[in-house]
């Protein structure tokens, strides 16, 4: 009998790690190819659907929309993980986000008081600002009370996507929606811009700068270096006169913000209205995203951009092949699963023996 | 006697930047204390983690009890019957003793007998004469108590060579008296020991055999019987190294610290110090002996403001700093070499520079109100690698790399090389040269002398009696949290000390 024994590496070369994410991400592929075998569906023909988002124009415009949200969220998730504050409350931060955001233009429509023109960036400031409290409540409850995060931040979730939901189904019903569960229309000076000529509207702008100032924080700042040193060793930090709730506090306030601009990101540039459960796990995918690209903000762009084509392209297979979109789910979760087994095996070397 | 149970032959090992290791011999005989000798990042470690499966050489070639054999990982070598206790223990605080030394040996199955492994633990302890209690948890141990528990758990496994990576630096000379006598009974018990070290002395206390080790390289093997300390520094280091330090009258100018009727409670809320008092001047070096646990830990980090004080007063500088953060102590220049260099003293992960700003990182030139600036500190990190003789492949290298005696070097060099702010300082140095070779240990005595003629002030935490007396103007003798003793170093002597530290013995 073979018994398996893991052992801490040394170091591991880059091209070992390289290879270590290559092959998570064929196994990935490999083990939901059995799956679509065990459904009676042509793997070949399914991937190839998968990944017909990257091959034409219009479904890799249609990515790019889908992957403005994930990137916000993930950004924010990497920036916490190098704190070591494991947050999974990407998902309730995009309600907040988006309950926020209707709120205002709700408001507006009644009151006319914010001009049109600074509509769109005072809403921003206050979504973010917004979310960024909703964020700061798991933060302190652990550096205060030592309330485990992962805990606090998945209960929260629930709780924004409720409120979310009550609010369409009740206050915030349009009341000439034929009964429909959703709101007024957002008017058009609280939609994003489209870039002429495509489908993606405007918010990849902030994506695309969120990345660059996480990197640069990270990268350039005291406060990044802050970050890593508690997230390396928090008695270090102590030891350094570093304040443990002070970082971590302002991480999860910029983590939820971001993930709060997605939620407006989707309202606004997107579906032009509130809707129950408007977001279909965008703050989940957020957290493979952001584990799959090593928590390096520059790298998240192209895997949101990835990931953003494969929901895609699970759409796509559903309308073609009569596939459920579970598919997509069973996928995506596949390639959780793979790369933190990676992840894994480049901390870890394997010894086999007999 | 004479049989070789252990052979490593021609051992190569790289790393980035240094060879560790260049074409080693080394040999263990049945019975046998051989003694690995060398300076800091000579290699020791290294190779000795070569021989527990946890590096794996580049070449050569490890014999056991005359048979080439492969060593992949610390399983195999258990299996051999080879086991090692780290330089950095590496227990899990959070569990009992027990537990500790039944994790992951062989015998483990699904339901774990812990009450059975107790009582073989009791009963291996008081053999060996490691008494330890083994529901205790872990974190709440002594640093020589956790070294107990790391040689049992070894005992446990049934080992029948044991590697030990420099034991004394973490004991008092009672806990080392003890440890020695202990490490004989195992050798009368058919056991040999591989013992890593650098000092001298105990070389000459414990060793059958010792093998010297210089800048990767072995110089030569002896019996120790035959051959004599200076022979020894000669092959270790390649100059004789004299230990006579010049003290300069004592200047004091100004009280530094004044610490008032201090209190202060452990994790568990017991009382830790009781009712502790005392002046520090500017000019002085005051140290602080006692056994392990009555109270240093705490007092240390009471005066740094690492721990919270539960009634009495801090002042630096005539200033009230009580219960404020460690970072108000730092900015107001009071200065701290932690006992944990690894996790306290350093983030393993970041890099050497980063850990050499750690607490200057948000002064110029190092920052500017938001942005660091890595071009100065690079700079100023290569210039301290260069001053405080660092031996790194570079200053992007993270700090779990280096050497246990580099790594202190770091420490030092960041605590006593940065600008702070105000010209008197008070430096608070825990066993700042525990796990120093001869020549490193000769650098930082001389430092803190030179730190003292400056006019700083220091407060010295040693184990090493000698350390102490060599350097400190005042002595003070801690007892179950209180300083039991306090006495001018000239007027000392050790047989008072040492009955002191015993609690025997008040002044
Ligand atoms: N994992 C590693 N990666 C890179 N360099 C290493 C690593 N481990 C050790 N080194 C380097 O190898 C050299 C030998 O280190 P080693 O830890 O064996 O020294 P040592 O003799 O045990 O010293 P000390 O007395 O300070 O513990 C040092 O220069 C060290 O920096
Ligand atoms: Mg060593």
């Amino acid at each position: 009998m073979y018994k398996i024994q893991f052992f801490p590496r040394e170091r591991i070369s880059t091209i070992k790690s390289f290879a270590i994410s290559l092959a998570s991400i064929l196994l990935a592929f490999l083990v939901s190819g059995i799956i679509f075998v065990l459904t009676n569906v042509d793997p070949i023909l399914a991937y190839y659907s998968l990944f017909k988002s990257f091959t034409n124009l219009a479904l890799l415009s249609e990515s790019v929309v889908r992957a403005i949200p994930i990137m916000l969220v993930a950004l924010g998730l990497a920036l916490a993980y190098k704190a070591n504050f494991i947050s999974v409350g990407g998902e309730g931060q995009i309600y907040v986000g988006g309950i926020i955001a209707t709120f205002i233009v709700l408001w507006n429509i009644q009151n006319n008081i914010i001009p049109e023109p600074l509509f769109m960036p005072i809403t921003l400031i206050l979504v973010f600002l917004g979310s960024s409290i909703w964020g700061i409540v798991p933060a302190f409850l652990k550096a205060k009370f030592e309330v485990n995060e992962v805990l606090t931040t998945l209960m929260m979730n629930y709780i924004a996507q409720i409120i979310s939901n009550y609010l369409v189904i009740g206050p915030w019903k349009d009341p000439k929606g034929y009964g429909f569960p959703q709101s007024q229309a957002f008017p058009q000076y609280a939609r994003f811009p489209l870039i002429p000529n495509t489908t993606i509207n405007s918010s990849i702008f902030i994506g695309l700068s969120a990345a660059l100032i996480i990197y640069s924080i990270l990268a350039k700042t005291k406060f990044g270096f802050e970050v890593k040193v508690v997230g390396d060793s928090y008695p270090t930090a102590k030891y350094a006169g570093i304040s443990y709730t002070k970082v971590v506090c302002i991480v999860m306030a910029i983590s939820a913000g971001l993930s709060g601009l997605a939620g407006m990101s989707i309202l606004s540039g997107v579906i032009g209205r509130l809707r129950p459960d408007f977001s279909p796990g965008y703050g989940y995918t957020g957290i493979i995203v952001a584990w799959l690209c090593n928590l390096n903000p520059l790298i998240i762009i192209f895997g949101s951009i990835f990931f953003g084509g494969l929901l895609v392209g699970g759409e796509v297979l559903q309308s073609s092949m009569g596939l459920s979109v579970g598919v997509t789910d069973v996928f995506q979760a596949l390639m959780l699963i793979f790369t933190l087994s990676g992840e894994f095996f480049k901390r870890y070397r394997v010894v086999w023996r007999r | 006697m004479e049989k070789n149970i252990i052979e490593l032959i021609d051992i190569v090992k790289t790393f980035p930047g240094v060879v560790a290791n260049d074409h080693v011999n080394f040999s263990l005989k049945a019975g046998e204390i051989h003694a690995l000798l060398g300076e800091n990042g000579a290699g020791k470690t290294t190779l000795m983690n070569i021989l527990y499966g946890i590096y794996r050489m580049d070449s050569g070639k490890i014999k056991v009890d005359g048979r080439e054999v492969q060593i992949r990982s610390p399983r195999d070598a258990i299996k051999l019957g080879i086991g090692m206790v780290h330089q950095n223990f590496k227990l899990i605080p959070a569990h009992t003793v027990t537990e500790n030394v039944i994790l992951g040996s062989e015998g483990s199955r699904l339901i774990l007998d812990v009450e059975g492994a107790a009582k073989e633990i009791r009963s291996l302890a008081l053999n060996f004469g490691l008494y330890v209690d083994p529901l205790a948890e872990v974190w709440k141990l002594s640093m020589g108590e956790r070294q107990r528990v790391e040689i049992l758990k070894l005992l446990y496994r049934n080992v029948r060579v044991m590697i030990l990576d420099e034991p004394t630096t973490v004991l008092t000379p009672q806990e080392k008296k003890e440890l020695f006598i202990s490490l004989k009974e195992m050798c009368s018990r058919g056991k040999s020991i591989i013992f890593i070290t650098h000092k001298l002395d105990e070389v000459f206390e414990i060793s059958d055999r010792v093998t010297v080790l210089r800048r990767g390289k072995n110089v030569a093997t002896k019996v120790t019987r035959e051959t004599s300390k200076v022979e020894l520094a000669n092959l270790m280091i390649g100059r004789p190294v004299v230990f006579e330090y010049v003290k300069n009258p004592l200047k004091p100018s100004g009280i530094a610290l004044k610490v008032e009727n201090i209190r202060v409670l452990d994790e568990d809320g017991n009382l830790k110090l009781k009712d502790v008092s005392f002046n520090l001047r500017f000019g002085e070096i005051v140290g602080v002996a006692g056994v392990a646990g009555n109270g240093q830990r705490e007092l240390a980090e009471a005066i740094t403001g690492l721990r919270k004080v539960y009634s009495g007063k801090i002042y630096v500088c005539g200033k009230d700093l009580t219960n404020l953060s460690p970072k108000k102590f730092f900015e107001n220049g009071v200065l701290f070499i932690p006992e944990e260099r690894l996790g306290v003293g350093t983030a393993p992960n970041l890099s050497l520079a980063e850990n050499l700003i750690l607490k200057t990182y948000d002064r110029k030139p190092f920052s500017n109100s938001i942005l660091l600036n890595y071009k100065e500190i690079q700079k100023f990190s290569e210039k301290l690698v260069k001053d405080f003789e660092i031996l790194c492949p570079s200053v992007r290298v993270p700090v779990k790399f280096l050497s246990g005696g580099n790594l202190q070097k770091v420490v030092l060099a960041r605590e006593l090389g940065s600008p702070v702010g105000g010209d008197g300082h008070v430096i608070v140095a825990m066993y700042p040269t525990r796990g120093l070779d001869v020549g490193a240990t000769e650098y930082v005595r001389k430092l803190l002398l030179k730190m003292r003629d400056e006019g700083n002030a220091i407060i010295l935490f040693s184990e090493d009696l000698d350390e102490i007396l060599s350097l400190s103007d005042r002595i003070f003798v801690m007892f179950e949290g209180k300083i039991v003793g306090e006495m001018l170093s000239h007027e000392a002597d050790i047989e008072k000390i040492g009955l002191m530290m015993a609690g025997v013995m008040g002044s």
